[in-house]
């Protein structure tokens, strides 16, 4: 509610007001109404003077411009008190319309962390919240941005899909749903969901959301979907080249080679699936490898080496390799017989990472292999192909020696 | 089944055991293998040394994409398949007639693949 006089000065300014226009009473006391609360096109203060000066009250709805550019709808009644004695005094009493309670809502967006807007064709203007200037990396306060300008925030990709969406709207009188990217001058671009609709013929209003986090989310979530994809195909791959390379005696000797090295690379995943394909510690590794043939003598391996954390590319193929080695001492080396022992020992240098296998405990070994098998082939590829790094057998009368190289890539950094 | 007697193929491939495969198939049929290589630095290295008749390139080699091998097999008319991992996605449009195999492929439709780079 407000007093003013006829001529437009204010001379009272409720708490309401203050409340309803966000405008405090000292600085609207003393200025003219009109500049206050300006009449925003098509209505028209000059026949609501007129009516109030003729029958001495007028009511009617009204859209106030306030000086930041804000339209507040209201439904006003306007009372002209003409005493005998003394000025005669303009009484306005304003109530906001339904969704027009601006403060409360301004307070909701703050901390809900959105945004309100309308357009308006008919009163060809736009109204952006606080909470949706912020969105727009707008100050809190001012003009709203012409439609042009308002544009220009887009992404380029966005604006006449956005367009169309508000025209579809707009002509169907339907809902509008629609999301697109704000580059708000300064700061980095944001994803919005604009949701809205039309509560009378070219009025459009709505809310819009920032969903930055949840579109990150979705474009985590297809990357880690296609990663999951390309690690199967290069599963597949591999499961088909083992099937293709692996050759033994007979069928029962070839399956149980089979078995053993498609294992081997169901370890490595599960390993690598519990740090979330980051990669894997050296000693689970290894402990995963040797787990089936030292389940009731876990003395037979002895390892000695610092904590070393492998790349995720490593720990596929590191696993295979040291299968081969695993599964070659449990046929012809140490873990052939109750007595034998590996010794594994590794150091980190600037170099990488150094890693020694040593059987001791086994039967005699004669010598190198007359031929080279597929398992020593394999560990070579793995180590030296697939690693970039280096794998040197030793067949020493006491026991195989190994010795491998890996460079320091092949370890996470 | 294709015959490659005689020809000099590249092959770049990250996986071990599938490098092994390639080379394993294409020896079968007579080629003669240049690598295996599992980097992009490595293959332009081997390209500087070597002219390789053909080549068989994994589009991703330990997280990095190999169209830079591609670039230069290319550049020096060596006809070229890919492999890749990411099903259908293949190359970028500079190399949109490249024959694409998407893992796992059987080992003969590479060497016919190989088989008709030369019609």
């Amino acid at each position: 509610m407000l007093l003013r006089e006829p001529g437009g000065t204010v001379l009272a300014w409720s708490a309401g007001c203050e409340r309803l226009f966000g405008i405090p009473a000292a600085a609207a006391i003393g200025r003219p109404a009109r500049a206050l609360l300006g009449a925003a096109p098509p209505a028209s203060v000059e026949e609501a003077e007129a009516v109030l000066r003729r029958e001495g009250h007028w009511s009617g709805e009204l859209a106030l411009r306030l000086p930041d550019g804000r339209v507040r709808r209201v439904a006003a009644c306007w009372l002209l008190h003409a005493p005998d004695k003394g000025a005669p005094l303009v009484l306005e009493a304003a109530l906001p319309l339904p969704g027009e309670g601006r403060p409360a809502l301004d307070r909701l967006e703050a901390v809900a962390g959105f945004g309100t807007w309308e357009l308006d064709l008919a009163l060809g203007g736009a109204w952006l919240s606080p909470g949706c200037r912020a969105l727009h990396g707008l100050p809190a306060e001012g003009e709203p941005p012409a439609p042009r300008a308002w544009l220009a925030l887009l992404h380029p990709q966005d604006r006449a899909p956005v367009l169309r969406a508000a025209r579809t709207a707009l002509r169907g009188g339907g809902a509008l749903r629609c999301r697109f990217r704000l580059r708000p001058p300064g700061q980095a671009e944001r994803w919005v969901e604009a949701r809205g609709g039309c509560p009378g013929p070219r009025r459009l209003l709505g809310i819009l959301l920032d969903i930055t986090a949840q579109k990150t989310e979705e474009e985590r979530t297809a990357l880690v979907m296609r990663e999951v994809g390309h690690r199967a195909r290069n599963a597949l791959a591999s499961v088909q080249a083992l099937l293709r390379l692996t050759r033994a005696e007979t069928p029962r000797a070839y399956a149980r080679a089979l078995e053993g090295r498609v294992a081997a690379l169901g370890r490595a995943h599960a390993l690598l699936a519990n740090e979330s394909w980051s990669g894997a510690a050296l000693r689970d590794v290894l402990e995963a490898e040797f787990a089936p043939y030292i389940a009731d003598a876990p003395a037979r391996l002895a390892m000695e080496g610092p904590t070393v954390a492998l790349e995720a590319g490593t720990v596929q193929p590191l696993s295979m390799a040291v299968h081969e080695l695993v599964t070659n001492a449990a046929k012809h080396g140490a873990l052939s017989r109750p007595e034998g022992r590996v010794r594994l020992s590794w150091q980190v240098g600037a170099e990488g990472l150094r890693l020694a296998w040593l059987e001791r405990g086994g039967p005699p070994l004669p010598g190198p292999p007359p031929r080279r098998g597929f398992g020593s082939s394999l560990l070579r590829s793995l180590v030296e192909v697939q690693l970039g790094g280096s794998a040197s057998l030793r067949w020493e009368r006491e026991g195989l020696a190994c010795e491998i190289l890996l460079p320091r890539r092949a370890l996470a950094p | 089944m294709t015959r490659l007697t005689g020809r000099r193929i590249l092959v770049v491939e990250d996986e071990a055991l599938v490098a092994m495969l390639v080379e394993d198939a294409l020896q079968d049929a007579g080629a003669t293998i240049i690598g295996p290589v599992a980097t992009v630095a490595e293959a332009l290295a081997l390209l500087e040394r070597e002219m390789p008749d053909a080549a068989v390139l994994d589009l991703n080699l330990a997280g990095e994409t190999s169209t830079p091998v591609a670039d230069v097999l290319a550049a020096r008319q060596v006809p070229f398949v890919v492999a890749t991992g990411y099903g259908a996605e293949g190359l970028p449009s500079a190399h949109a007639d490249v024959p694409v195999l998407a893992k796992p492929y059987d080992p003969d439709e590479l060497t016919a693949a190989l088989g008709r780079l030369w019609g």
